[in-house]
């Protein structure tokens, strides 16, 4: 760990001028970057956990069959790297994808035009697909420290079941909700695999890339992969600071 | 009376309402995965289905190579890539066991913060691609950067497996035992506490293993030529190879994972394979 | 309060049959345990009667009403946990007023029925603090009062004596018992522990393997167990043969009805229904523990029978073991068992 933030340090060590950093703050371009990124990565971030949360809900107490297998599918998204996830969009909602061609037997209209794979809308899933099993990882450890006889006293006491949830078990999970939105979000941060390949909305990690694929600007990529990372520990920082998150990934 | 046997609306309908949800989760998961690995094998996808069942072309232009975009068989890739995840290995099994050890066993200054930072990846793979390009532009067109990075990115998967471990073990009293009955400080680590953190140090190897095979910011980063690694494979493929070859690639992958997965199964350690 | 009517009450989980048939009134007011080992249907049984799990077959009702497919928060009932189950991110003042604010109970009103259990309770003082920092025997008050706050038609306790200290669990119950009389609310005690139930209820039902083996008073139980399971299990019981106790008790006259084996019938003897110093029946002491007012010993008769026979302190004095004792038997106290179905 010590030689990542080492191989950080050498980063700015090297040369000594703010020039990069000025561009970053001064040129409204990037800050339009910045938003996106932040807008995007907000909206995928609580969306997956408000996902999430019903699905450990249910995993954790209801009886379903064949609760190992869905164990599996929910979890095998966490090993595919982000190409992957933007495959598996461009298959659902491409112009061949299924989800597109039902849509458009059912409303008549040309599958090309209601592809929503290289849109935001096709980006908005791709993130989903990474995020959501990652929100229900940690959801889940939070789940199973759930007091169940609280909740049946709650019940007993006359509460239905959704006022059980609100007064009895989201306090009791809030702890772990924001460990996850602050992991989930740092991982909307991250992702660059997927924007790579459906490229619908220029987000940091993709200028990054742009940076050194189109100018070979290593500097200004340099400085904008140390903004990066200084917001995030910045963030993760304070996030751990405010609260007793357990964190874990 | 009849209010009593309907109950409220969250107690007639609230359970199917979040069954919904997880179905429907599980659909959006599942779904293109097995449309993914049965279209592999169509010979055409024009319409709403893949059809032209049954054809191995994909998958042979994918394990045979072709001129075009993917010019290079998968099997040379994922021999590079399972090289260079293995090197990955055995530097996080090197680095990875005292740290966790150290963590659950010793009560130190700044323990708490060693224990965040050491299950937190600190930086994803393009910052640290970056990083790479930055402080050893020489080094970076090699597959010791690609090990370097693998090793770092996914040491936190390793910690993580192996201080379940340990915490599970109660390590002073083996240490002191051990100590007590004559074994120094080294000997008695190496003898009593790694093989006893084998089903930790297992499982985390593979988990390790998997997710540096797969890795691709970090490898696309630094990448420049020679052999492509498994993920660049993949997304030249992705990119630039017809959607089915695509199909095929990624359904190696695919298999990939699964047997890595039944691999955890097998060594018994379900939590892992959750985490995976 | 009400009447709590149970009719061949069954529930099976997969393959496994936790509560069978099992047939059971709650009088109004009264306090009903339930006993039996770990395993034998009694917490199934009220998770039944709470609405937690959904009977398979049979039904229960609360006075004349069918409440078998009610959802737990519709029966009124009063629950008390094993380990409380306080809401631990409210104070205990708002864990006693969330019942009545489920019931939509106003706030003024909520707040003074708080306020008297809270006095009754003798925990008036915890009203504003968080649960967590509270003794165990002062959180089972709180759970108490949350339960009672609700005016429950029944109140269900579910083991709520474990895991507090013998001292501690001695002068609850106490206090325990003389609230339940007080109050006159319809209870459902669930322990495995016998002698908290001996002592704290009206009748006690003893469940062993899904059914309900024998309902009585107490002393009834005690005295005159319906069967081999319920002497065994409620107190200390020697399961002998008549023949073992040749001389001491007239075949003729012993009970004729129960088990028999090898033509012999089985009779239950309880340790202090023996009387050692003369009599027909010769045994050894094959050991001897000083258990404070009493002695126990444990004896092997001429037939290689082993008793358990307990003796007045002073009766023992001198006995050591080895020693060749003699002793009798009130025949009055003794019957017959019939074997466990």
């Amino acid at each position: 760990m010590a030689r990542i933030s080492f191989s950080e340090a050498r980063l700015v060590t090297e040369g000594f001028t703010l020039e990069y950093y000025e561009q970053l703050i001064v040129d409204p371009y990037y800050r339009t970057i910045a938003i996106n990124t932040l807008w995007f990565g907000l909206a995928t971030t609580i969306v997956s956990i408000t996902i999430a949360v019903p699905v450990a809900h249910a995993l954790a107490k209801y009886d379903l069959r064949g609760e190992s297998l869905i164990l599996t599918v929910l979890s095998f998204p966490n090993s595919l790297p982000g190409i992957v996830a933007a495959f598996m969009i461009i298959v659902l909602f491409g112009n061949t994808g299924l989800i597109t061609n039902i849509v458009a037997a059912f409303s008549g209209r040309s599958p090309i035009d209601l592809a929503i794979a290289t849109s935001v809308g096709g980006l908005f899933f791709a993130y989903l697909y990474s995020m959501i099993p990652r929100a229900l990882l940690l959801l889940r450890g939070t789940y199973a420290e759930v007091n169940t006889d609280a909740e049946e006293a709650a019940r007993s006491l006359g509460a239905t079941p959704l006022q059980t949830f609100r007064y009895v078990t989201l306090p009791q999970i809030k702890p772990g909700l924001i460990g996850a939105f602050v992991l989930v979000f740092r991982t909307a941060l991250a992702i660059f695999g997927t924007i790579l390949i459906l490229k619908s909305l220029l987000v940091w990690t993709l200028q990054i890339d742009r940076e050194i694929a189109q100018g070979f600007n290593i500097a200004q990529a340099s400085a904008m992969a140390t903004i990066w990372f200084g917001f995030v520990f910045l963030f993760t920082l304070l996030a751990l600071r405010y609260t007793s998150a357990e964190v874990s990934l | 009376m009849a209010t009593y046997d309907t109950g409220s609306l969250s107690a007639r309908f609230g359970r199917q309402f979040v069954k919904l949800i997880l179905v429907t989760t599980v659909i959006f998961l599942s779904l293109p995965v097995l449309l993914t690995f049965v279209s592999s094998f169509a010979a055409q996808w024009v319409g709403p289905l893949p059809s032209g069942f049954l054809t191995f072309t994909n998958w042979g232009d994918v394990i045979g190579g072709t001129g075009v975009g993917a010019d290079v068989s998968v099997g040379s890739s994922l021999l590079y890539s399972a090289g260079l995840a293995v090197a990955g290995v055995v530097i996080n099994i090197c680095v990875g066991v005292p740290i966790a050890y150290a963590v659950a066993r010793y009560d130190f200054w700044g323990r708490s913060w060693v224990n965040v930072f050491a299950i937190l990846p600190l930086a994803p793979g393009i910052i640290l691609g970056i990083a790479f390009l930055r402080a050893y532009p020489d080094l970076s067109t090699s597959g010791i950067a690609l090990v370097i990075g693998y090793s770092l990115l996914k040491a936190p998967y390793m910690v993580m497996a192996v201080q379940s471990s340990f915490q599970s073990m109660e390590l002073r009293r083996i240490e002191e035992s051990s100590r007590s009955l004559g074994a120094s400080w080294l000997r008695t680590f190496l003898t009593v506490i790694v093989p006893n953190a084998k089903e930790g140090i297992v499982a985390g190897s593979i988990i390790c293993w998997t997710l540096a095979a797969a890795e691709f910011n970090f490898s696309y980063i630094v990448y420049s030529r020679g052999t492509p690694p498994l993920s660049i494979f993949l997304y030249n493929n992705i990119t630039n190879a017809s959607f089915l070859n695509a199909a095929a690639a990624v359904s190696v992958f695919f298999l990939l994972i699964a047997l890595v997965t039944i691999a955890l199964q097998l060594v018994g350690n379900q939590a892992a394979v959750r985490r995976l | 309060m009400a009447t709590i009517t149970l009719e061949t009450l069954t529930k099976q989980f997969d393959s496994t049959t936790a509560v069978d048939a099992v047939s059971l009134t709650i009088n109004d007011g009264e306090v009903l345990g339930i006993v039996g080992p770990s395993g034998c249907g009694k917490t199934t049984t009220l998770r039944l009667i709470a609405g937690f799990e959904t009977a398979t077959e049979g039904t229960i009702q609360y006075d004349d009403e069918d409440m078998t497919h009610v959802p737990p928060e519709n029966r009124n009932v009063g629950l008390v946990f094993q380990g409380y189950a306080l809401f631990n991110n409210m104070t205990v003042r708002q864990n006693v007023t969330f019942g009545p604010k489920m019931h939509g109970v106003r706030k003024q009103e909520r707040r003074e029925r708080a306020n008297e259990l809270l006095e009754l309770l003798d925990i008036r003082e915890l009203a504003d603090r968080a649960p967590q920092t509270l003794s165990g025997g002062q959180q089972q008050r709180v759970g108490l009062a949350r339960a009672l706050a609700i005016e429950p038609r029944i109140l269900l306790l579910d083991e709520p004596m474990t895991g507090l200290d013998a001292q501690l669990k001695r002068s609850l119950r106490r206090e325990l018992g003389e609230l339940l009389d007080e109050l006159d609310v319809t209870t459902l005690y669930v322990t495995h522990d016998q002698e908290q139930a001996m002592a704290m209820c009206d009748r006690i039902a003893v469940m062993n393997d899904g059914h309900v083996e024998q309902v009585s008073t107490p002393a009834d139980i005690y005295e005159s167990p319906a069967n081999e399971f319920v002497a065994n299990f409620i107190g200390t019981t020697n399961i002998v043969a008549t023949n073992t106790l040749a001389g001491a008790v007239d075949t003729e006259t012993a009970p004729d009805q129960g088990s028999t084996q090898n033509g012999h019938r089985q009779l239950a003897v309880r340790p202090d229904d023996f009387v050692v110093g003369s009599g027909p029946i010769e045994a050894q002491i094959a050991n001897l523990f000083y258990l404070g007012e009493q002695v126990q010993l444990i004896v092997t008769t001429g037939d290689g029978t082993e008793l358990t026979v307990h003796c007045d302190r002073f009766d023992a004095d001198g006995l050591s073991v080895g020693d060749q004792i003699t002793m009798d038997v009130e025949t009055s106290r003794i019957h017959a068992v019939n074997e466990t179905q």
